[in-house]
């Protein structure tokens, strides 16, 4: 096995916060060429018109989850050592609404806005500005917070040990899911994007 | 950019779908974060069935292993040198059990990342044994409101309670809404006698 290669000791903390910064500008750059920070281009995303980072998040998935299946399977990778946050569904739910309201109202989220800040777009550095005062309000907060913060722990939860199916099994499924989506979300575009139906109606060849 | 018709973008999902196939039949794989992390009735179970084929080495400090520890444990520095030079020692068999137990202040996960490198594929570890051993052997309280499978899994935990020399118990209505620490488990334990 070679990896997890900061959990087997190639490298130290100092080593694994250098190589996660190396790894979140690459990320950043790629969201960046994908439009990703463009609040206008992810504001589409809930009007159907622009399914963009529907498409770029699924794909995401899916690239880690064959990564991470295949790179176990051919022994290169210890699934084991590979850290999975514990699961507290009362939170997390109410992060997951939080998150989605900061994201309608902003049209960003937390990556997203720190993509946009780099390019210099004021509407990012706002998003970012508020994402780092809610951070220190919760801070601030966190003692009256902490019952709710802290409740219905789960543990580390996978969806082959919760459903109880091999790990290859959920890897094809997740896969075919994706698929399917990824074309209905072309055929939903097209559907919803003015622009698009426009264009082919006048025989657009741009 | 194409090639004959085909986009990046379909290349890439055909490859994804082609990988995605193959998957079904390629044989299962451990799934991430597991089964790494041992709890303590799966401990107790281990040792009640065969002892001799558990190794428990302690990564606290000596203090928090003086006050307590589980059962047959050996306490050893919380590095993985240390945890690996004593398994050494012991010429264990890469098939045996071994279980790094830690708490609050001491990780076990270094040490049985380090196991696991050096080929003991059943090795193991527990976060915080003190609480998980309370709270499951010692001290397992039954809510007053429990289902009829949870009954039935607590009749079998209690069994391996009473073994290990815990009080299992029902809890009251007014307990099952305050709890009980686990500090003053321990403390409860100790007034009864239970030799850890």
């Amino acid at each position: 096995m070679n990896a997890p290669l900061y959990e087997i000791g190639a490298f130290g903390e100092t080593g694994a916060l250098v190589f996660a910064l190396g790894l979140g500008i690459v990320f950043g750059w790629f969201l960046e060429r994908g439009g990703m920070g463009n609040a206008n281009k992810l504001a589409g995303q809930f009007y159907l018109t622009d399914l963009a980072v529907f498409k770029v998040m699924f794909s995401a998935i899916v690239t880690t989850l064959l990564g991470l299946y295949w790179l176990s399977r051919l022994g290169w990778l210890d699934l084991p050592l590979v850290f999975v946050p514990p699961t507290y569904l009362v939170p997390q739910l109410l992060g997951g609404v939080v998150f989605g309201v900061g994201f309608v109202m902003g049209g960003l989220c937390p990556g997203t806005s720190c993509v946009s800040a780099s390019t210099g777009r004021t509407d990012g550095f706002m998003v970012v500005g508020g994402m780092l005062f809610g951070v220190f309000v919760f801070n601030e907060m966190f003692p009256l917070l902490e019952g709710v913060y802290r409740a219905t722990p789960r543990g580390p939860l996978t969806i082959p040990e919760l459903i109880g199916v091999p790990f290859g099994v959920v890897v094809f499924a997740v896969v075919a899911i994706a698929l399917v989506a990824f074309v209905a979300a072309e055929k939903v575009e097209l559907h919803f994007r003015p622009a698009v139906r426009s264009g082919e109606a006048l025989g657009d060849g741009r | 950019m194409s090639r004959r018709g085909w986009s990046t973008n379909r290349v890439l999902a055909a490859v994804a779908g082609v990988l995605g196939v193959l998957a079904l039949v390629a044989g299962d794989t451990p799934t991430p974060g597991g089964p790494g992390e041992l709890s303590a009735l799966q401990l107790a179970e281990s040792l009640r069935a065969d002892a001799d084929d558990v190794i428990i080495l302690d990564v606290r400090d000596a203090l928090a292993f003086e006050e307590f520890h589980a059962p047959r444990a050996v306490i050893v520095e919380p590095t993985r040198s240390a945890v690996l030079a004593e398994i050494e020692a012991r010429s264990a068999a890469s098939d045996v059990l071994v279980v790094v137990t830690g708490g609050p202040a001491a990780d076990p996960r270094p040490g049985w990342i380090a196991l696991r490198r050096a080929g003991y594929a059943r090795a193991h570890y527990m976060p915080d044994v003190l609480t998980a051993w309370l709270d499951e052997i010692i001290s397992p309280v039954l809510s007053p409101d429990a289902s009829e499978s949870e009954r039935e899994a607590w009749r079998k935990q209690s069994e391996l309670s009473k073994y290990f020399g815990g009080f299992p118990r029902i809890a009251s209505r007014e307990e099952a809404v305050g709890g009980e620490t686990s500090a003053a488990k321990l403390r409860r334990a100790k007034r009864r006698g239970c030799a850890f």
